[in-house]
């Protein structure tokens, strides 16, 4: 377990054994007179999944959405492979909290849309959505329509949309934050092995503690008004350790209970 | 007559596309035409449809005013003869028969709408 509180605005990351994927530098944003973010530098190592845990409050999604490039930073940049950002790209992909999907279509056409607007033939996505559709579980339901399934089925395909075009990083807008809580473990559980077998880059937004240190391999707390980070934690030993054991790790627990201490008093 | 009703419930529906399909949309690189024609239009499809039913009926009560009071010519006509000649089976037949073709046209904008956008009839899912 590697801890290492910052109070200072901008906090090192010890990541220097990994290569960066996605790399913020003194991003600001300001709302006006709001300021939501400041000054904020993170950086996101390849491969791993990154969480960022806010304290609940509104702008909660602001960063992401500025690494996604659907919003525009009132100063300082975006780099994901050392290029600079600054509109969506190919190499990114959403997965929004309310799911995002398109009602009328089914559940095959709203996974394969983000090929569809790629260009890429009918036949040949298709055929990639439906690997897709059945790597999340759904293979018996590529022709429901959104309203048909269960939120946690709708959380899987809009899953499997951002998985289909194959972006190296995955945004996670509060992904799980709309299913039940049962649902949502088992989404959890999923995304450990998702994270396990493919070599993507995941940047996750969560403002649940238990939650975060489950599935991270880096947690960035922020705190609000404005948006900085506070302290970066990587819970490291219990991460081999398998999915079923993590919960009951000592370590685990000693983290959870760390951060909950750490934010209590910004918690009114 | 039927034009406004069509043109402002468009226009307000398209306005109130939700926000996050129209971001979904730009972060999985929708060009704008594509927003447009395949996220804008089919989630402005219920009301769109909505504000042609409303066109439609104005449109017929429109066209049958016009033709009873300004011009003397069509269905409007037969039923203003007919009266003035006391055949009433005839200008019942008028009436009944614009109303058949007003259900009618009505019953297959419904079935167009079904057609083109099946999933919508469950309702807007966002939640």
């Amino acid at each position: 377990m590697v801890v290492s509180p910052t109070n200072s605005a901008v906090a090192e990351a010890p990541t220097d054994q990994f290569e960066i994927a996605v790399s913020t530098r003194n991003i600001s944003k300001n709302y006006g007179d709001v300021e939501a973010l400041r000054d904020l530098t993170l950086e996101f190592p390849r491969g791993q999944l990154n969480s960022l845990l806010r304290l609940s409050g509104c702008g909660k999604t602001t960063l992401l959405k500025i690494i996604a490039g659907l919003l525009e930073p009132t100063s300082g940049e975006v780099k994901v492979n050392g290029q600079k950002v600054t509109v969506p790209g190919a190499d990114r992909a959403f997965v929004f909290q309310d799911f995002a999907l398109l009602p009328w279509a089914t559940v095959m056409r709203n996974v394969a849309f983000g090929l569809e607007m790629r260009g890429v033939a009918k036949s040949e996505r298709e055929a990639i959505a439906e690997r897709y559709i059945k790597g999340v579980g759904l293979a018996g339901f590529k022709a429901s329509y959104p309203h048909e399934l269960s939120g946690g089925m709708r959380q899987r395909v809009g899953l499997a949309r951002a998985l289909s075009v194959d972006a190296q990083v995955l945004l996670m807008d509060e992904s799980f934050s709309a299913v039940d809580e049962q649902t949502r473990r088992k989404c959890q559980e999923d995304l450990l092995s998702l994270v396990q077998n493919e070599n993507n880059t995941f940047i996750f937004v969560t403002h649940s503690i238990e939650e975060a240190v489950c599935v991270s391999d880096q947690v960035a707390i922020l705190l609000l008004w404005p948006s900085r980070v506070s302290e970066i934690i990587r819970p490291i030993s219990f991460r081999n350790k398998g999915v079923d054991n993590i919960r009951g790790d000592p370590e685990y627990l000693d983290i959870v209970d760390e951060i909950w201490a750490s934010l209590r008093m910004y918690v009114e | 007559m039927a034009m406004p009703v069509i043109v402002l419930n468009t226009s307000s529906a398209a306005r109130n596309t939700p926000v996050s399909m129209k971001e979904m949309g730009r972060s999985f690189l929708a060009s704008d035409m594509s927003i447009m024609l395949k996220i804008i239009i089919p989630a402005a499809s219920p009301v769109i449809f909505a504000g042609l039913r409303m066109g439609v009926s104005a449109s017929f009560t429109g066209a049958i005013l016009a033709e009873l009071k300004i011009t003397p010519t069509g269905v409007g006509d037969i039923m203003t003869y007919s009266r003035s000649i006391a055949d009433y089976p005839i200008m019942y037949a008028a009436i009944f028969s614009i109303i058949l073709l007003a259900v009618l046209f009505l019953n297959l904008l419904e079935r167009l709408e079904s057609v083109l956008f099946k999933g919508n009839q469950g309702g807007c899912v966002s939640d």
